[in-house]
């Protein structure tokens, strides 16, 4: 058996990939890993990656071969590559650039070598989407099946190129800003640049469709917005929340030549089309019963629309994968920060909005500040001898709430505030009078789901200005409110144990810094309750996604009471 | 009979004189003694070109016929005889020889009835050297079109199967219910920690105990952990026999996956007929090189065509071929690729993996194993990530602290609350579990994250717990206080409960009961409720070799779960030697010049050397048309005076049976088999 001890790659024979970050060479083999690879988990010093058909077929779009994925893990592999994943890879990959769809005075065809046309025939689904087998290298489709006949191949393990081209869409005079209009310079990083034009390659054969992968913080609107510039037609943006809609409205008006006029939100009270469109996968999705059809999904045909914009590609529902489909024709742009989709879509997003056209990899991001680096710690707060006895006697979701309320926690964030002086800090918790108390202490103002809109909004200018250094916000407003400049961000309690939630608020704290480019996020748990394990579940989904947990104890003793330490 | 059953019935003198048999002369020169050079495939191989004419013919034919199969002796030399041109005296003689050398073996049962049989693993020796199985491995170009074929998927070594099964019934518990047999969950997590598909099991026809309780697979394993001694049946619970499953666990994997390979061999090859000429040959294959089923299918077609006749039918009676690149896939010591041929036909490809150790660089990973204390890496979130070297004794520890998420080559576990619970049922403590951990990752410190995981999940389970004591309960006060006044007794009472009861630790029963018998109260005889034993899963993690854990190999034990398909050690085992060979050729009774000389007899002496020839079931030899003829007689047929002999015929290519007169041949004489007395 073949053994490079020092190697950092472990293939399995189902495509699964270890990597060993411990290894020398480590960093070199991501780095090419992660072109034909998605990262699965990257807790500690192995990380996981899955090679997948969509990985591979991506790779390929990139102008990858099957050797250079296959002497990759050769170089840098430990144990002799698995013959059963050496096949997979020739296989997946040797599929890729077989089959490509076309147009032809307005009819769509097949095209594709013989042979592999003669496996697709052996399929029955395929054949409702043939009208006509030309040749045996050519076959006429069904008008308007162009994404589900995609879908269908996809699902099938052939992946199609898409030459059949995009139609122009109406003209929009658009422009980016050098200064935007709160007065700073603005230019696209090198990395988002670079996404711009592999997006646009109006050359390629892959040009005017695919998803761009970034992390959190990184500036995936940016690339949107940069994509929408060099465009110059009229664009449908679809993300997942109402505050998004606002952000993406805002910073469309701060960094490019669009006036409000030419910008319109869909949602809520508002429906406005207009040459740049933005609306919820909610609203699009959104029918009055079960059994009626979705209201809102002509939005879709309301212009004519020459870029869809899918902002969090990931969380793209099915009825607009479905709609997507009869939208071949124009151009795509899906933004994420990861491909993985835990409903099994993946395979959907690659048919049906393109192949990866740009990644770049969290590390990557981190090492070059184009993110911040942020440092997690939990913190155990014990009960006092009183509490503790009243936690023992309550039931199961009183015990939550009181790990969650122990006033113990209050001096803790005192103590975090005081370290953190100068930096603008959220406090985020789950119950109200706990935080309705904590605003009275520490007399900071509080954002709760009770507090109007527009004061919302007035709160959240002050944090952005810097006038206001901390703000106290409930889970609902956690969700609602975009806080691009917190550096600190201390939770409270959590929301039994939500992964996502954990994820989201991280997060919010990953966009680049001023100064040292350093965020902290705390995490207040209250020793020996039902909290500690709630957040060892969040604590493990969050080590996997790369985020290192520091633990610490407050140092504070439960028997002198907390009344002695507020004072 | 497996080889090691069959030593250990042998006497010093019994393998003495199978060393003396000039078969075994190169072995002995090596310094080789019976045992080893019966297992030894240049030995067996020099051995063949030693054997007489009529051993070697006698071996071929009986391990065509009967491949591992034990046969009666009568049965098994009409077959022979039947099969080649060897007269029945032939046929005797060669088969004295190879009893005398050891090759051959047989058992008498009770009624006179003699069963011969060559062990299993020498079956596979012999077999190999008899019909050596050259195949042509695939080009390279013809493995770059494996590659579109169906590539099973990876299978775990039969070895780290057979570990998660034994750790599945560890942590199931391993008590019997009134009828004897293991609990309906703890079978079914038994049979599903193995991957072994049952369905190829099926064709040897196999028996097992308990059979409407038990499936094929599960008896299967706990057939294995009985062969190997790590399992043994109590009264109401399997137990563990700590020391034998150390030193099964401590073992390198290529010994273990042999072990198996040489177990399964003796428990499949005679159940599969003849069928286990194929699984014999395949074994002699090189590891990590690929050959097409087809050959086999080729070679074993052309095995069968040279026979005279096909295989006795009764060998295969109405079951189906076993599978056998089917069956090694599944022990995880193949691999296998199902392609579509040219013809349509279905077509396997296969190669041995490197497990058995066949495969260069594998000892390089075994000194890997030995020479580092980092098996294996904790990682934040839980997981333990074993390399391929790590011992089993460690595997065995992570099998119980945590679930197995992929075993291939790492192996990945994941340590959960769930997992963690079990364990500390168990008796592991969080202490243990840490200290157990850093040094199986080579002192590493733990992460920081995982150590805050680990005390999460410590933290509340089992931080109480039930301890059986002896509560030692006097009938009033007053006996009470005599205990208490006791000075040696009351210094061994734990604890005492309300006025009458005490707390005893069970290791002072014994010295308690003595000293109130001592002081004139002795105790009841009887304790009221019975004590159980301690169960749970075996700790067996030993950070240094335990020099003082004996080899123990199976061999000695019967079978527990599926049965042999013919055993055999229960009957006596009968010893050959020269003095016994040859009883029945009484050659002074006739006159000399009948085996010395050719001669042209008169047709009634023709017709007595005849009957003779028929009677010693000798050939004779006839001058025929100025032709010597070697001649089997077999039958003698009057008419109307005259006489006739039907026999065979050695001389011709075809071995056919003709009909001879006297008038036919011009000289003759009677031929003693292994006497060439020609004046």
């Amino acid at each position: 058996m073949y053994d490079s001890h020092h190697h950092p790659l472990i293939v399995q024979s189902d495509l699964a990939v270890l990597l060993d970050e411990s290894k020398p060479n480590a960093q070199a083999a991501r780095e090419k890993l992660v072109q034909f690879a998605e990262t699965v988990k990257r807790a500690g010093s192995v990380h996981t990656f899955k090679i997948t058909a969509l990985t591979l077929w991506n790779a390929a779009a990139a102008g990858m071969a099957a050797e250079d994925v296959i002497q990759c893990l050769k170089q840098f592999g430990r144990y002799e590559l698995p013959f059963q994943a050496e096949a997979s890879i020739k296989r997946l990959m040797g599929r890729y650039g077989r089959l490509s769809l076309i147009s032809e005075a307005g009819k769509l065809y097949l095209q594709g070598e013989p042979e592999v046309l003669g496996q697709l025939a052996g399929h029955a689904s395929v054949g409702s989407f043939v009208k006509h087998r030309e040749n045996p290298d050519r076959w006429e489709l069904e008008a308007g099946c162009r994404g589900s006949f995609k879908q269908e191949l996809t699902r099938l393990g052939y992946p199609v190129i898409d030459r059949a081209g995009f139609h122009l869409g109406e003209e929009l005079q658009v422009q980016l800003r050098g200064q935007t209009l709160g007065n700073r310079h603005f230019s696209l990083r090198d990395y988002q640049r670079e996404a711009v034009d592999r997006f646009y390659q109006e050359e390629a054969v892959h040009g005017g469709c695919g998803v761009v992968v970034l992390p959190c913080g990184a500036g995936k609107t940016v690339v949107g917005i940069a994509a929408l510039a060099r465009l110059g037609r009229a664009t449908l943006i679809l993300t997942s929340n109402n505050t998004s809609v606002r952000q993406w409205r805002d910073e469309l008006l701060d960094k490019t030549t669009l006036t409000s006029e030419e910008i319109g939100q869909y949602g809520g009270a508002l429906k406005q089309v207009r040459p740049v469109t933005i609306a919820t996968y909610q609203i699009l999705t959104h029918r009055k019963s079960k059994d009626s059809a979705f209201s809102h999904m002509k939005l879709f045909s309301e212009r004519d629309w020459g870029l869809i914009i899918y902002d969090e590609v990931h969380l793209l529902p099915a009825p607009v994968f479905r709609m997507t489909a009869e939208l071949q024709a124009t151009r795509r742009l899906g933004l994420t920060a990861t491909l993985v989709r835990e409903d099994g879509c993946a395979e959907d997003v690659y048919s049906l909005i393109g192949p990866k056209q740009y990644d770049m990899q969290w590390k990557t991001a981190e090492a070059g500040s184009y993110i911040a680096s942020v440092s997690c710690t939990e913190i155990r707060v014990p009960l006092t001898k009183e509490k503790e006895q009243q936690y023992h006697e309550a039931t199961a979701r009183s015990k939550l709430r009181l790990a969650a309320e122990n006033p113990g926690k209050i001096p803790v964030v005192r103590e975090l505030l005081q370290t953190h002086a100068d930096k603008p800090t959220l406090i985020i918790g789950q119950y109200l009078n706990q935080l309705h108390e904590l605003a009275h202490e520490l007399q900071a103002p509080l954002l709760t789901g009770e507090i109007p809109q527009h004061e919302r909004q007035v709160l959240y200018e002050r944090f952005k200005a810097g006038e206001i250094k901390v703000l106290i916000v409930s889970k609902v407003a956690n969700f609602a409110v975009d806080l691009p400049d917190a550096s600190v961000a201390i939770q409270l309690s959590g929301s039994f144990g939500s992964r996502q939630e954990e994820a989201q608020r991280i997060g919010r704290l990953l966009r680049p810094k001023q100064g040292d480019n350093s965020a902290w996020f705390y995490s207040l748990v209250t020793e020996r309750t039902k909290e500690t394990e709630f957040a060892v579940k969040r604590q493990v989904f969050m080590l996997e996604q790369g985020y290192p947990y520091d633990r610490r104890s407050s140092g504070i003793d439960p028997s002198s009471g907390w009344e002695a330490v507020n004072r | 009979m497996k080889f090691s059953q069959l030593a250990e019935k042998l006497d010093q003198k019994q393998i003495e004189d199978f060393e003396h048999a000039a078969v075994w002369k190169p072995a002995v020169m090596r310094g080789l003694g019976w045992r080893e050079a019966s297992l030894d495939p240049s030995s067996v191989q020099s051995a063949i070109e030693l054997l007489s004419v009529y051993a070697r013919a006698f071996l071929k034919e009986m391990l065509r016929a009967f491949a591992a199969l034990p046969s009666e002796e009568e049965k098994l030399l009409q077959a022979v005889r039947k099969n080649t041109a060897m007269s029945g005296a032939e046929c005797r003689i060669g088969l004295s020889e190879l009893k005398e050398a050891g090759i051959v073996f047989s058992v008498r049962k009770v009624w006179g009835e003699r069963i011969c049989f060559i062990p299993a693993e020498c079956f596979v020796l012999w077999q190999q050297a008899l019909w050596p199985l050259r195949l042509e491995a695939l080009t390279e170009q013809q493995q770059e079109c494996l590659m579109n074929g169906q590539i099973r998927p990876f299978r775990r070594p039969l070895g780290k199967q057979l570990l998660s099964g034994f750790a599945a019934l560890a942590k199931s518990g391993m008590e019997l219910t009134s009828k004897g047999v293991l609990h309906k969950k703890t079978v079914a997590r038994l049979a599903q920690a193995v991957d072994l598909e049952e369905a190829l099991l099926q064709p040897f026809g196999l028996n097992w105990l308990h059979k409407e309780h038990y499936p094929l697979k599960a008896a299967f394993v706990l057939e294995a952990g009985t062969a190997f001694g790590l399992l043994r049946t109590e009264q109401d619970a399997l137990k563990w026999n700590e020391d034998r499953l150390s030193h099964w666990l401590s073992k390198g994997e290529a010994d273990r996956e042999n072990d198996l390979l040489e177990w399964c061999m003796g428990l499949l090859l005679p159940a599969g007929g003849s069928h286990a000429h194929n699984g014999a040959a395949l074994t002699a294959l090189q590891a990590d090189i690929w050959y097409s089923g087809r050959e086999i299918e080729a070679w074993s077609g052309e095995l069968e065509a040279a026979a005279a006749t096909p295989h006795d039918a009764s060998l295969t009676q109405s079951k189906p071929s076993p599978c056998w690149l089917g069956l090694f896939y599944n022990f995880g010591w193949m691999e296998v690729v199902d392609c579509e041929s040219i013809d349509l036909r279905p077509e396997m490809f296969f190669r041995w993996k490197g497990v058995l150790g066949k495969g260069p660089g594998r000892e390089v990973l075994q000194q890997q194993a030995e020479e580092s204390f980092r098996h294996i890496s904790v990682q934040p979130n839980g997981e333990l990530i074993a390399d391929p070297a790590c011992p089993f004794s460690i595997r065995w520890e992570l099998e119980l602290l945590a679930e197995l998420i992929t075993d291939e080559r790492i192996a990945v576990y994941r340590m959960e609350q769930q997992t963690v619970a079990l364990a500390l049922e168990n008796g592991r403590t969080r202490h243990s579990i840490r200290t157990f951990l850093e040094s199986a990752s080579g002192g590493e410190p733990l992460p920081a994250a995982f150590e805050a995981l680990l005390e999460v999940w410590c933290g509340r389970a089992c931080r109480s717990w039930f301890a059986e004591v002896v509560l030692l309960r006097c009938d009033n006060e007053q006996m009470a206080a005599i205990l208490d006044n006791h000075p040696g007794a009351a210094t061994m009472l734990t604890a005492k409960l309300g006025n009458t009861d005490y707390i005893v630790s069970k290791a002072h029963v014994s010295e308690l009961r003595r000293l109130l018998q001592q002081a004139g109260y002795p105790p009841r005889k009887g304790v009221l409720i019975e004590e159980e034993e301690q169960g749970g899963y075996p700790s067996v993690i030993r950070f240094f070799p335990d020099k003082g854990v004996q080899q123990t190999e199976q061999g000695s034990k019967t079978a527990a779960y599926v049965y042999e398909a013919f055993p055999l050690q229960h009957f006596e085992l009968e010893v050959q030697d020269a003095s016994s060979r040859m009883p029945l050729l009484q050659t002074d009774r006739i006159p000399a010049i009948w085996t010395k000389q050719l001669r042209a007899y008169h047709h009634s002496t023709r017709k007595e050397l005849i009957e003779q020839a028929l009677a010693w079931q000798t050939p004779v030899q006839l001058r025929m048309r100025q032709e010597l003829n070697e001649f089997v007689p077999e039958k003698l047929e009057q008419k109307d005076g005259a006489w006739a002999v039907v026999g065979l015929l050695r001389s011709t290519e075809e071995k056919q049976q003709i009909r001879l007169t006297p008038d036919m041949w011009d000289e003759m004489r009677l031929v003693i088999p292994g006497r060439g007395e020609l004046i």
